[in-house]
This record gives C-alpha cells, structure tokens and sequence, in this order.
C-alpha cells in the first residue's frame, strides 16, 4: 500500500507541469499531508520533487542519475523531459525548484483544501498576476497633470 | 416736485412692466423641458410597431454576444442591463460601430456595441465625457442656485483636457451682481446643491433635435441661440445633442455619462472673473471630481482641489473685449 501510495503521488506529480494536490489529514486514505502552508512540510512530502532535479542535473549518460529517473517516473516518455527540459532550466539554482499556491477548497461534500504545485520558469500564465497600474485613469491623469505643474515651478 | 414724483412713477412702472415681460427663470425652464418632452415623444411615435435589431457586444468576455432588441426603443443600458449589475453601475459610455453613443440614447440598428468603464485599458474618451458632464451639472447648479430676481447665462466653454486639473463653466450674471465675489461659503453652498443633484441620481437624457428645434427650446436666450447655429454648423449630419437632467434642459459638445449618480467626489473650488465679455461680466466657475470607481484618498484629494483653485486656460476661448479694471466698479 506504501509503495502504491508513492507511485501515484509521483505520477500525479510528473504528468505534466502543473499539478493539482488535495490536501487533506493523515487519517484519509490517499495523500499525506500535513499542513499545506508550510513549505517545509510540502518539501518533506514532495522530497523527490527537488531530489530528481539534483540527479537529473548529473546528466542522461550518468547511469544513477538514469536508474533513478527510470525507477520512479512511470511514464517513460518523461525521463527525457527530465533530463532536456527541468535539468537544464534549473542549472543555477540549487532549490526552490516548485511553487505553491492554495486555491478555493474542492466543490465536493468534503470541502477539500486544495492548492496547485508547479515548477517554476514554466510557460504558462502566472499563479499571482502581476496588477498592472492603468496611466490613462481619470485620477492618474489628473495626478499627473499635477506632478507636470509641480516640476515647472 | 411732482413732475419729479410723476417721473419715478412711471419709472417704476415701466421697470416693473419689463421685468414681467422677461420671464422667471422657472417657467423657462419649465417652457424648455415641456418642448424637450414633446420633441421626445414625437421621436419616439417614429416606431409604431416594435421591430427587432441585432445587436453583438464586444469587450472582455463578451465577444460574439448577441442580443436581440427592439429599434428604437433600447438603448446601451438596456442591453447592458440583460449582463450584469456590474456592467450597468460601472458602463459610463458606449461604442456603437466605432462612434461615441451616450448610454440613454435608443438604438436605431443592427450594430456591435462596446461599453465603456472607467477602468478600461484606453479610457481616454470616458474621461473626455465625465469632464463635459461635469462641467454640465456645475452649469445646472449655476442656474438653480440664484434667486429668481437674478439672470443667469451660461456661455459656451470650450472643451478643457483633464490634465489641466479642473472642469470650468463659463458664466454671466445678472448685472446687479457684477460687484459681488463668491465666498468660501457660497463655494460650499454650490457644491451642496451639486451634491444634491448626485444624490438624486439623475439620469442625463439624450435627444438629437434639428437645430430649428434647439432654437425654439433656447428661444429665451440669443446667447444660447447663436452657440446653436455655431455648433448646428460645425456637425457632419447638421443635428444637435441636447440633454436633460431632471428638468434641466443643456447643449453639450459631446456625449455625457449616464447618470449623475456615477459622479463620487464633487467640489465647486473657484469662481474667477474674467472681465467684460460680448454678453456682460464673465466669469468663470471651476471645480473638481471624481467618479465612483476612482475615489481618491483626502490627502490627494487636497493636494488636487489646491490646484483646482487656480484659474485654467481655455485654449481658444473668446478674449474679454475690454481691460479687467473696467469690470470693476
């Protein structure tokens, strides 16, 4: 059961870049967690998360480095991606690999907390947007005019 | 002695009798509204029978919406109002085929509409109109806020970019108040009556008239009269826009926000003299606002309104004919 356990947890996590988690208590069957917050805690959980970057950085032709990947990536098709496209992104730096972020809890009875891990650097739009400040508002227009009179006098 | 007596006699007489000629500033405005709803009603007879037009919104997730509504007989808040409550509290404008269309106005055919926020990416245009509808209420607040004893003008105010920190509304008064300077207190009351006016929510109706029509309703003021046929000349289609609020009856340069309702912050801040004019003493009466969506904090809200007291120069405006120190005696 431990073993099942661990291979779905990896499968959720490498299936593609952006993953969504349930996070729930100890005594629930499925996942593990513990406190969602806590980025150290969610290292301990997805501890291979980190751990595969730093093996995938060794290289394809390291034979550890490719037992590993091939051992707890189920999904073959993504050991090159590992190995091309997550080594090479995260070359210099040497953690803070993933992100989290906590979105509204899960529409079921449950009430689920829920938060999306992902990898950083990736080519989707941004968890947090960046708010962008509108120039052309009534109020900025007339803040500038402001700021224009000031610097003239 | 007695032909002296005789004399202020029939001064008084004759004085009286030309101040009933001229018309109390109540029943013009009554005389203007009452051909302002007949003009109305004659445009609204043109659609007898309820015909059905196209119409597909265009903006931030509405893109390809189409809505079916009645010609001549629904406007832009109509259509917003088949959305959201968002769309009809925040649209202030709208966008019919790429042309400005105030939101009261009824739509005439199949079209793609936009509607425009206060927020929007571009809101230039939103800006341009909630200064000419500021400006407009200030005009309207003019006119109610003297006694009746006392005429007021308003002039034609060319259009003032929102950078120079204020709307303006020109104005002439009666000559028996051409000694009197507003005070800190009158200011006040003015932003009262404005206040008011907002609180009431008042919506800005447009109508497109003939500028025969325009004439008829301004009939009472030759100053009103000559900016119509100035203006009745500067337009492509050779009609005007008139407005009205509540019962308040204005000619305005271009489209104008929905309601006074969308207007949050409003203060009258200054009235300048700007000396003798073709029609008597100008002046002009300045102040500053901001909508409901834009609420500035006090601290800016000051530093602004201190900026708003100085005099702003309307590019293109009419020279006073004579020197300042005449106005003054």
């Amino acid at each position: 059961m431990f073993c099942g356990t661990q291979a779905k947890k990896k499968k959720k996590r490498k299936k593609s870049l952006l993953i969504i988690y349930p996070w729930r208590s100890l005594t629930k069957q499925h996942f593990l967690i513990i406190n969602p917050l806590r980025l150290k805690v969610i290292c301990s959980f997805c501890l291979y998360l980190p751990q595969l970057i730093d093996y995938a950085k060794k290289g394809d032709t390291d034979e550890k480095a490719m037992k590993m990947a091939s051992f707890w990536l189920t999904e073959k098709d993504l050991v090159p991606k590992l190995f091309k496209v997550l080594a090479p992104r995260f070359e210099t730096q040497s953690n803070g690999y993933t992100r989290m972020a906590r979105i509204p809890n899960r529409e079921n009875l449950d009430k689920a907390k829920m938060a999306v891990l992902e990898y950083k650097g990736n080519p989707f739009p941004p968890l947090y947007p960046a708010k962008k400040e509108n120039e052309l508002t009534l109020i900025n227009q007339l803040l500038r005019g402001y700021r224009e009179e000031r610097a003239r006098r | 002695m007695t032909t002296g007596a005789v004399c202020r006699f029939f001064q008084r007489r004759f004085a009286s009798a030309a101040a009933a000629l001229r018309p109390s500033p109540a029943e013009i405005r009554s005389h203007r509204n009452a051909l302002f709803s007949r003009e109305q009603a004659r445009q609204r007879a043109l659609y007898p029978r309820i015909e059905k037009i196209e119409v597909s919104m265009q903006g931030p997730g509405l893109d390809g919406t189409l809505l079916i509504m009645n010609k001549g007989m629904s406007t832009p808040l109509s259509c917003a109002r088949h959305l959201t409550e968002h769309h009809v509290n925040n649209s202030a404008l709208a966008l019919v085929d790429g042309d400005l269309w105030p939101l009261h106005q009824p739509l005439t055919h199949s079209c793609s509409l936009t509607l425009l926020t206060f927020k929007d990416n571009d809101p230039t245009l939103v800006n341009e109109a909630y200064w000419r509808s500021c400006s407009a209420l200030l005009g309207q607040v003019l006119e109610t806020a003297f006694k009746d004893d006392y005429t007021v003008e308003l002039l034609s105010t060319a259009e003032v970019p929102v950078t120079s920190g204020a709307f303006c509304c020109d104005v002439v008064l009666d000559p028996q108040l051409d000694s009197w300077t507003p005070s800190e207190e009158s200011l006040r009351s003015l932003t009262k009556g404005a206040h008011q006016l907002i609180h009431q929510d008042l919506a800005w109706e447009p109508l497109e008239v003939a500028p025969s029509v325009a004439l008829e309703v301004f009939s009472h003021s030759r100053c009103k009269q000559e900016e119509v046929e100035q203006r009745a000349s500067q337009s492509p289609k050779g009609t005007l826009m008139l407005y009205r609020c509540g019962d308040h009856v204005l000619l305005a340069g271009g489209p104008l926000v929905a309601r006074t309702g969308q207007c949050s912050q409003y203060e009258v801040t200054a009235f300048h003299s700007l000396g003798q004019g073709r029609w008597g003493h100008r002046r002009r009466a300045q102040g500053l606002s901001l909508p409901l969506q834009l609420q500035a904090h006090h601290t800016v809200w000051r530093k602004l309104r201190q900026r708003a007291q100085k005099l702003v120069d309307v590019p293109g405006c009419e020279e006073p004919s004579s020197s300042s120190s005449e106005s003054t005696q």
